[in-house]
């Protein structure tokens, strides 16, 4: 590659200093085949500029996003060191929920937090809340959630619990799964469930503040990072709004079909 | 502390578009381009802490971006998907006219990209379509400055070179042979 060559493509990229620009305007104007090349290159890079530029066009994955905005919550709760929970933070990154406000998101959270489970039950004996994986049992707080309320309606039982669906989404092999919380006076836990052959199964649990309850690999780090990292491994595509849940739940789970 | 690393996570977030636009000239495809994003993303979030603060943010990140690309991108899907784009593509009509002076598609210019080769593609891809100083790009590329003059002009050469052939390929498969 000759000086020249390399010139002209510094000319082009505004890299010459004042007096090499200078010279090459000279050579450009003494030279219409200098020029030529010059407007060759020009031409080819605003070509390369304008095919991909073209990905601008598309939206950026979600999860680019809400990766970011996860780590940067963190990172603030971490340096505050204080207890405003996690959990509020990573859904208002993670998704964006239509049809629930997201204040509402993180009012219930924190309320099920708190004790909606005292308001409800008054004097019942504070059990210890474990959700296991598996099938949930059809008389529970979270069965009545998961089969038939749609999102953050929560959703008491006999015992205190307290259940309430957080979204639903799809996996990537259709199955329809939804994100869930269970609390009662003293703990609060987060999942997935997925309906799997008329029955909710339990994939994934979570104590909040706690590692992680499953039998699947998680990537190490907090509860809701671990939720993160499951919903990510499972694929989850975007949160159904509330009238394709309402229309899910009418149908008892099935998907929509011909008969 | 706190600001500094908010503004850590906005200037990320401010360079996301440049990114993902690297990511799509060096693999040519979309859903490729996202994956590395994301990869590239996720390996910086983890590696925060080794970026010192004061250096060039934008430099950094596309670093880890190439370096991804280089170990696991290209050898793996890069190569045959760009191909195979190429090859099944609608626009094999490149005609000399328009490599000259009009409109490619993303098919004839991702197969151009292919054929001269990862160090010129990734250096048409940070010169030519995001702009870097050349002084930047030595420091993404961990090469002297003169390299990169060099390697630039031959880049942009082979470049030229390719799109022209794929000009002449139209001639020689009207004539029946491959190219």
């Amino acid at each position: 590659m000759n000086r020249t060559e390399e010139e002209l493509n510094a000319y082009l990229d505004g890299e010459l200093n004042a007096a090499e620009h200078a010279r090459l305007e000279a050579a450009l104007a003494d030279d219409p085949q200098l020029q030529s090349r010059l407007d060759r290159l020009k031409r080819i890079d605003q070509n390369l500029r304008s095919v991909f530029g073209e990905i601008d066009e598309t939206p950026v994955p979600e999860a680019v996003m809400t990766t970011i905005a996860a780590s940067k919550a963190e990172a603030g709760s971490a340096e505050n060191d204080n207890i405003v929970p996690l959990q509020p933070a990573r859904q208002n990154a993670r998704r964006q929920l239509p049809f629930l406000p997201l204040a509402t998101a993180a009012s219930i959270a924190v309320a099920v937090g708190l004790g909606v489970g005292v308001m409800m039950m008054g004097n019942g004996p504070a059990e210890n809340l474990s959700v296991d994986l598996g099938p949930v049992a059809p008389d529970s707080a979270l069965y009545a959630a998961l089969e038939h309320s749609t999102s953050a309606v929560p959703v008491e039982g006999a015992s205190g619990a307290v259940a309430a669906a957080i979204m639903t989404f799809e996996t990537e092999d259709g199955t329809t799964c939804r994100e869930f919380s269970v609390a009662n006076q003293n703990t609060s836990q987060q999942g997935i469930a997925c309906r799997d052959e008329g029955e909710w199964q339990v994939q994934f649990a979570v104590a909040n503040g706690a590692p992680p309850q499953s039998g699947t690999y998680v990537p190490a780090g907090s509860g809701a990072d671990a939720l993160d990292s499951m919903l990510n491994a499972m694929g989850a595509g975007e949160p159904l709004d509330a009238e394709s849940e309402r229309a899910l739940i009418e149908n008892g789970w099935r998907p929509e079909s011909s008969e | 502390m706190g600001a500094e690393t908010d503004d850590w996570h906005d200037q990320l977030v401010e360079l996301v578009p440049q990114l993902r636009r690297f990511a799509f000239s060096l693999t040519g495809a979309v859903h490729d381009a996202d994956d590395l994003l994301q990869a590239t993303v996720e390996k910086a979030l983890r590696n925060k802490s080794r970026f010192e603060p004061g250096t060039n943010l934008r430099a950094w990140l596309f670093r880890i971006c190439r370096n991804l690309w280089i170990d696991e991108w290209r050898g793996a899907r890069g190569r045959t998907e760009s191909l195979e784009d190429h090859d099944e593509g609608p626009s094999r009509s490149v005609d000399g006219e328009r490599v000259l002076s009009g409109y490619l598609e993303l098919a004839e210019v991702n197969a151009a990209m292919e054929r001269i080769g990862a160090d010129k593609r990734e250096i048409i891809a940070l010169v030519a379509v995001e702009g870097h100083s050349y002084r930047e790009v030595a420091g993404i590329l961990d090469i002297p400055l003169g390299t990169v003059m060099s390697r630039l002009a031959r880049a942009r050469a082979a470049l030229q070179d390719e799109l022209s052939k794929g000009a002449a390929g139209v001639t020689a498969n009207a004539k029946g042979s491959e190219r």
